[in-house]
């Protein structure tokens, strides 16, 4: 699950690079709004990567953190059982 | 002797870690967005998120602000920019109630905003906050006008006098509500034109809204016109799979487009200086078709799972799947205050600092700060403003009856 953890670090560095670029503005698109060339694509790009920053990626985290713990008390009874 | 290694964890133990995040997740999420929304409801004081936004509003339309966001607004809705106005101009009114302290320059932003309204639509006529469509074919009853920018324009004035009094308002609202009067009670369901040969109850509802207020402001009497619409309207324009008001509708009483979220849950909440009990019923019938929470955000459906429509300008993007729409929600917020529905309001309220994806300044006077949603435009923030601070105004015109 260390896999998890990682792809979770890029989805935050992704969303913190369009954050920085100040294409939060640009989510305007929603509401119908379209202004400059490329504000629709941008406005897309930001929203999809904020809900999957704060629904996804935390998501992995607790479930990276979850499995870590399942597994070393899988790991525990399995020795129990096959080395008493 | 080295001892053997534990094999690997089987897969569904990754399934299940899975399964249990999400299960503690996302009933948490809406946690880190839900704000005390009790001060929304004083009839004092202003809550924070609502001043922001005001200044917002109001630097926006300030001597020095770059003219290009309002320009662009209106060059894609001359409605919008209408709107933007007078919602603004209520808002500022419920402001200046709900602090007296303030009034004197709440009330010069209103008068700013009504004098350069009734500016652009003496030099370039009503049409100019239409959709083009207003202009394709002649309006049913002649001389043309709209009821759409009579009834806003009049609640406007009419809100500003009930702050505080301005005599050379006194004309040009008793002329605003003869045309209304006129227009509605010739019309065959008591109903005037937006468009040609096109009401809307959305028009209707504020334009009777704004003879209620005219008439706590100069103690005028418009009940038997409000009775009588009520009655046609039960009659004739209830919708009757879901048992709310249509949307719009032909000047002989033929349905265009059955009820809609980003018409009902205004209509209902102008309804409530008209016919109290039927406003009540609207809201709740709308609440219970319309309005959703969904782990702890509120969000509200544009069509009732009874009658089904079409997205369009007024309406805005739905999500697919819930149903979740823009225009609709963003009013909903209106009536959900309106009506006293303090759950259902900060649910809502979640969702928009959730979704909506808040913008904060600190560009205003003296460092203040400034609002916007960025996911908005400027008549959504505006119709949202107006959610936060209404209540006071409709207090009084309760009271005084």
């Amino acid at each position: 699950m260390r896999a998890a953890v990682l792809v979770a670090g890029i989805i935050v560095l992704a969303f913190g690079v369009v954050h920085v670029a100040g294409l939060r503005d640009d989510v305007a698109v929603l509401s119908g709004a379209v202004g400059r060339p490329g504000q629709a694509a941008g406005g897309v790009l930001y929203a999809l990567l904020y809900f999957v920053t704060v629904i996804v990626a935390p998501v992995l985290v607790v479930s990276a953190g979850l499995h870590r713990v399942l597994s070393v008390l899988w790991s525990r009874r399995h020795r129990q059982t096959n080395f008493p | 002797m080295s001892q053997p290694r534990s094999p690997r964890p089987p897969r569904c133990l990754a399934a299940l870690a899975l399964t249990v995040a999400l299960a503690i997740w996302l009933p948490c999420l809406h946690l880190f967005f839900a704000r005390d929304q009790s001060a929304a409801f004083r009839s004092e004081g202003i809550p924070p998120a609502a001043e922001a936004l005001a200044q917002r509003q109001m630097a926006l339309r300030g001597p020095d602000a770059p003219a290009v966001e309002l320009a662009t607004m209106h060059a894609m809705s001359g409605e919008w920019d209408f709107m933007a106005r007078t919602y603004l101009a209520w808002s500022l009114a419920e402001m200046a109630l709900r602090q007296p302290v303030r009034s004197a320059e709440l009330l010069g932003r209103i008068d700013a905003l009504i004098a350069d309204t009734l500016r652009i639509e003496r030099e370039r006529g009503f049409a100019y906050f239409l959709l083009p469509y207003g202009r394709a074919r002649p309006f049913v009853a002649q001389p043309a006008r709209s009821l759409f920018v009579d009834g806003e324009i009049a609640l406007a004035l009419a809100l500003r006098r009930l702050v505080a009094e301005r005599e050379d308002y006194k004309p040009e609202l008793e002329a605003r509500e003869r045309a209304i009067v006129e227009r509605m009670s010739a019309g065959p369901v008591l109903s005037a034109e937006s468009y040609p040969d096109e009401c809307w109850t959305f028009c209707n509802a504020i334009a009777l809204a704004s003879l209620a207020v005219a008439d706590a402001v100069d103690h005028g009497d418009h009940r038997d016109l409000m009775r009588r619409w009520v009655d046609v309207a039960r009659a004739k324009l209830v919708d009757p799979a879901t048992g709310l008001l249509v949307s719009r509708f032909r000047m002989n009483g033929d349905v265009m487009e059955g009820p809609e979220g980003s018409s009902i849950w205004m209509v209902a909440h102008a309804l409530r200086v008209v016919d109290p009990d039927f406003a009540r019923d609207q809201y709740d019938r709308a609440r219970k078709q319309l309005g959703r929470t969904v782990l702890g955000f509120g969000y509200a459906r544009e069509w009732s799972p009874l009658g089904p429509g079409r997205d369009d300008i007024d309406s805005g993007p739905t999500i697919p799947v819930v149903g979740a729409n823009a225009g609709s929600s963003g009013l909903a917020l209106v009536a959900a205050k309106s009506f006293g529905d303090r759950a259902w309001f900060g649910e809502l309220v979640t969702t928009l600092d959730f979704a909506a994806f808040p913008a904060r300044t600190a560009d205003g006077p003296e460092g203040s700060t400034q609002l916007r949603y960025a996911a908005s435009n400027v008549v959504g923030d505006a119709v949202l403003l107006y959610s936060m601070v209404l209540g006071p105004a409709w207090d009084r015109v309760e009271k005084g009856r």
